[in-house]
């Protein structure tokens, strides 16, 4: 971390040696509570952190659009089987990538969102409803995070992700790191768990070294 | 110590939830690499393998299938692999003809096989595969994929389902812990009931039935059924156990090595002997489409795939990033979707037309029968070297080109025609041709929702201002004068503003001060086009969002008219993008800017009542005499006679003079 004046106003930044020593410490954490997060190599070499989530609202946001062909014979019907989701409840599958940004030397969001069995990620207006229902016990504003949102390929895979725009997460982490009270601070998490549950990533105190 | 529990109970149909196949864009994008790279033509099968988890929260079963599932060493402590084949079809008909029944038959009948000849004991991870069959569309980039798990189904008297327990109600915490110790990373194991070492699953072939557990890893969550795993394993057991019948305690591992599969369950079961000589075995394991039937799914991964779709995808973001940030009222589609027509392609056409594309409209036709010269690339911003060759190219067409080369997702059209011009007489010969041309012209206009006058003289304005109000069109218009532009929007009949000829032959309201700026000028400051072009297209943007829209009132709207005006309906600064202003004229050598608004006049050579009702009833008749008698509009309109009547004052007032009069 840097702390460095710039007309008065304090920078903070983060070299990717501590991203990827902070990533791994995360993704120990991380491993001990079964959290999912998998550190990545990405074709530069550079690491990232990865997790798929999967989700089932109680509700149904967004009806499946079926998008396929005939049904075809292919022998007998298995009768011994019960389906899991014939109560109608979809399931959504949500990828997180935490690579480094290395324009502005902070953490970046990627992520996409897929309804179990579509390969098609949902839009982006579609992810806004969950995100005005994943931020809304949290007091969070969808719209502010929102307003960073942006689309990006993937470094490593080259698919296109929606990312947070770093642009801001400096700001946001000097705010936030001055204001917190205890010795050992870890940028990623504050930063994650700041930004994370507004795309339903729910972190436990546990990865909170001081509690 | 058998079970007296699963023994008493009565017994049910042993039921299994089945796995759902997630297959995700990055192994679709994988494929298509390996499909154009390494696979070509090939349509032999290919290696690859599908994950799953014991811990996912979710009521669905699911085998992932991510970038990483070509790679036979990627692996990871915490997931259960599923190895299986990929046969990827290189068409839709090789796809949709090809035995897929015999396909999952032979892939079960290896999987007997290996149970037969004890392979499968040794390593029973070849007890579940996977099979992909796939056809990748990569123009349209449109997989189509069916997955199945092959199995075979035990009947319900060969299998049946005692009950269902919560691990917990049988082993104490410290158990579960020797338990998960001993079973580790392992998919399937045999677990003795009191020590809880770990034997050979080749022991099945003794009676283990009352000594030993059966785990697995179960994918599923569900309180009734057991996951897809077991039901091989169980074939197995079924064959290799010594007994005619037997009745297993099957634990189902659910929940984190961590927390010693707290959420297993243990399932007991009824297995009868098996040998699969026995007629009518059936075999299963298709998946399921989205419409829950039997047949092959979709991926339809245009929009992550298709860099048309792609750049179309980031134009709208970028525009929604506006609306999201800093004006969330505002109706982005309202925009896109105007279809606009350029009258002209010259310097305002080309930069209207690229702020245009900055607001995401999609639909735009240039009209200019010019050709691209060799001063224009330097000031008309679609226009390159190239384009001067062999005469030039025409302009119209030139520019659509360009603009397609930016952004091919547009539907751009063109149009090369010369718009008939008032005092431009038309010949005998020509009548046809012109007549052709204010039909084509006419047609344009009442095809788009908004007419771009962008043309380098004043009359040539003349007949797209009278179609654009006849068919109540928006139309906007822009003229350059050396260092000045005006840039205004014409009036409707309910707003009374003046269109570009009311307030050419009345003046301005400061007319005094500024004078009309076009005047076939077209030698301007560089820089003043651009003013002109991006002034329009903003002007043009907010009357599309005003809520009155084509009819709003400039918010310092004349108050000559006030009775009539509804005074809510003046504009407020709280329109999305704020105020939409009749004209804007700018001076540039004096850095001035203002804003006036001027009524509809109703003698007005292009948008008065006499002239619409007159090419009403006699259309082009009316037309080529307007082309063709230099003061058939004005006579027509009574301007003449207001001319006259001015030139009585003058003659009044200087009468004192006879020698004042002589010619």
């Amino acid at each position: 971390m840097e702390f460095s004046g710039v007309s008065g106003m304090l920078i903070m930044s983060l070299s990717y040696e501590e991203f990827s020593s902070q990533a791994r410490e995360f993704q120990e954490i991380a491993e001990s509570l079964d959290d999912g997060w998998r550190l990545k190599g990405a074709s530069d070499g550079k690491h990232y952190l990865y997790k798929t989530q999967y989700y089932t609202p109680p509700q149904v946001l967004n009806p499946c659009n079926a998008d396929c062909s005939r049904e075809q014979s292919v022998g007998a019907t298995d009768s011994q089987v019960r389906e899991s989701h014939e109560d109608g409840q979809q399931t959504f599958v949500w990828e997180y990538n935490i690579v480094y940004s290395v324009s502005y030397e902070v953490p970046a969001l990627y992520f996409n969102v897929f309804k179990l069995g579509c390969a098609a990620p949902l839009s982006l207006d579609e992810v806004w409803d969950f995100c005005r229902l994943f931020g809304a016990p949290f007091g969070m504003n969808a719209e502010d995070l929102w307003s960073t949102v942006t689309q990006q390929e993937h470094p490593s895979t080259g698919v296109p992700n929606f990312a947070l725009h770093p642009c801001n997460t400096q700001r946001m982490m000097q705010h936030l790191l001055n204001s917190l009270h205890f010795e050992k601070k870890n940028y990623l998490i504050t930063w994650l768990s700041s930004v994370g549950p507004i795309v339903g990533i729910r972190m436990a105190n546990a990865y909170c070294p001081a509690l | 110590m058998s079970v007296p529990e699963s023994t008493e109970a009565p017994m049910e149909p042993f039921r299994y939830t089945p796995f759902s196949s997630q297959i995700d864009l990055h192994f679709w994008h994988k494929l298509s690499d390996k499909k154009l790279h390494e696979l070509k033509l090939c349509e032999d099968p290919v290696e690859f393998h599908a994950e799953y988890e014991v811990n996912l929260n979710i009521k669905d079963a699911v085998a992932c299938v991510s970038y990483d599932s070509f790679d036979v060493s990627a692996g990871n402590s915490r997931v259960y692999r599923l190895a299986g084949k990929l046969l990827n079809k290189n068409s839709i008909e090789t796809f949709k003809n090809c035995d897929k029944k015999n396909l999952l038959e032979t892939s079960m009948n290896e999987i007997i096989a290996n149970i037969k000849s004890g392979a499968a004991l040794e390593d029973p991870n070849l007890l579940n595969r996977i099979l992909l069959l796939s056809y990748a569309d990569m123009k349209k980039y449109f997989f189509y994929y069916w997955c199945a798990f092959p199995s075979a189904m035990l009947n319900d008297t060969q299998h049946q389902l005692g009950s269902v327990i919560p691990v917990s109600d049988r082993l104490s915490d410290q158990n579960r812990e020797r338990l998960a110790k001993n079973v580790g990373n392992l998919p399937f194991a045999l677990i003795n009931k009191t020590t809880f070492e770990r034997c050979p699953v080749s022991k099945m072939k003794d009676d283990i039935s009352g000594t030993h557990y059966i785990v697995f890893a179960d994918p599923s969550s569900s309180e009734t059924n057991a996951g897809w795993p077991l039901r091989n394993f169980l074939l197995m057991t079924a064959y290799h156990m010594p007994n005619e019948t037997s009745d297993f305690e099957v634990i189902a591992l659910r929940g984190t090595p961590r927390t010693f599969f707290e959420k297993s369950k243990i399932f007991s079961v009824r297995l009868l002997k098996v040998t699969f000589e026995e007629p009518g075995w059936i075999y299963v394991g298709y998946e399921r489409n989205e419409k829950g039937q039997y047949g092959p799914r979709l991926a339809n991964l245009s929009h992550c795939f298709d860099p048309l779709v792609l750049a179309q995808n980031a134009v709208d973001l970028n525009l929604k990033l506006m609306k999201w940030r800093l004006a969330p009222d505002l109706k982005l589609k309202q925009i896109s979707e105007m279809k606009c027509l350029l009258l002209g392609a010259g310097t305002l056409g080309c930069n209207v037309a690229r702020c245009l594309l900055g607001w995401g409209v999609k639909q735009i036709t240039f009209l200019d029968n010019g050709k691209v010269s060799l001063s224009n690339p330097a000031r008309q911003s679609l226009f390159k070297f190239a384009d001067t060759h062999n005469g030039g190219r025409p302009k119209a067409e030139a520019a659509a080109a360009a603009l397609k080369d930016i952004h091919p997702g547009l539907n751009v059209q063109y149009t090369d025609l010369k718009i008939p011009m008032p005092g431009h007489a038309v010949s005998a010969n020509d009548v046809e041709p012109v007549r052709e041309a204010v039909e084509k012209l006419e047609k344009l206009i009442e095809e788009h929702d908004a007419v771009f006058l962008l043309l380098d003289t004043r009359e040539a304005r003349w007949l797209p201002t009278m179609l654009g109000a006849r068919h109540d069109k928006m139309v906007l218009n822009a003229a350059l004068g050396f260092d000045s532009f005006l840039a205004m929007r014409h009036g409707t009949l309910k707003n009374k503003l003046g269109c570009y000829f009311c307030n050419d032959i009345v003046g301005p309201m400061n007319s005094t001060k500024d004078r009309t700026l076009d005047q076939q000028c077209t030698v301007t400051r560089p820089g003043v086009s651009f003013m002109a072009a991006s002034f329009l297209t903003e002007l043009f943007a907010t009357l599309v969002q005003h809520e009155h829209g084509n009819d709003a009132l400039p918010d310092n709207a004349f108050n000559d008219d006030a009775d009539e005006l509804d005074r809510n309906e003046r504009d407020s600064p709280n329109n999305v993008l704020g105020l939409a202003p009749h004209q804007i004229r700018m001076f540039l050598s004096r850095l001035h800017f203002m804003t006036p608004n001027t009524q509809r006049f109703s003698m007005c050579t292009a948008c008065s009542p006499s002239v619409l009702s007159e090419y009403g009833n006699s259309g082009f008749e009316f037309l080529l005499r307007a082309f063709n008698e230099p003061d058939f509009l004005e006579e027509l309109t009574g301007l003449k006679e207001m001319q006259r009547m001015v030139d009585d004052m003058d003659v009044l007032a200087l009468g004192d003079s006879d020698n004042d009069l002589s010619p």
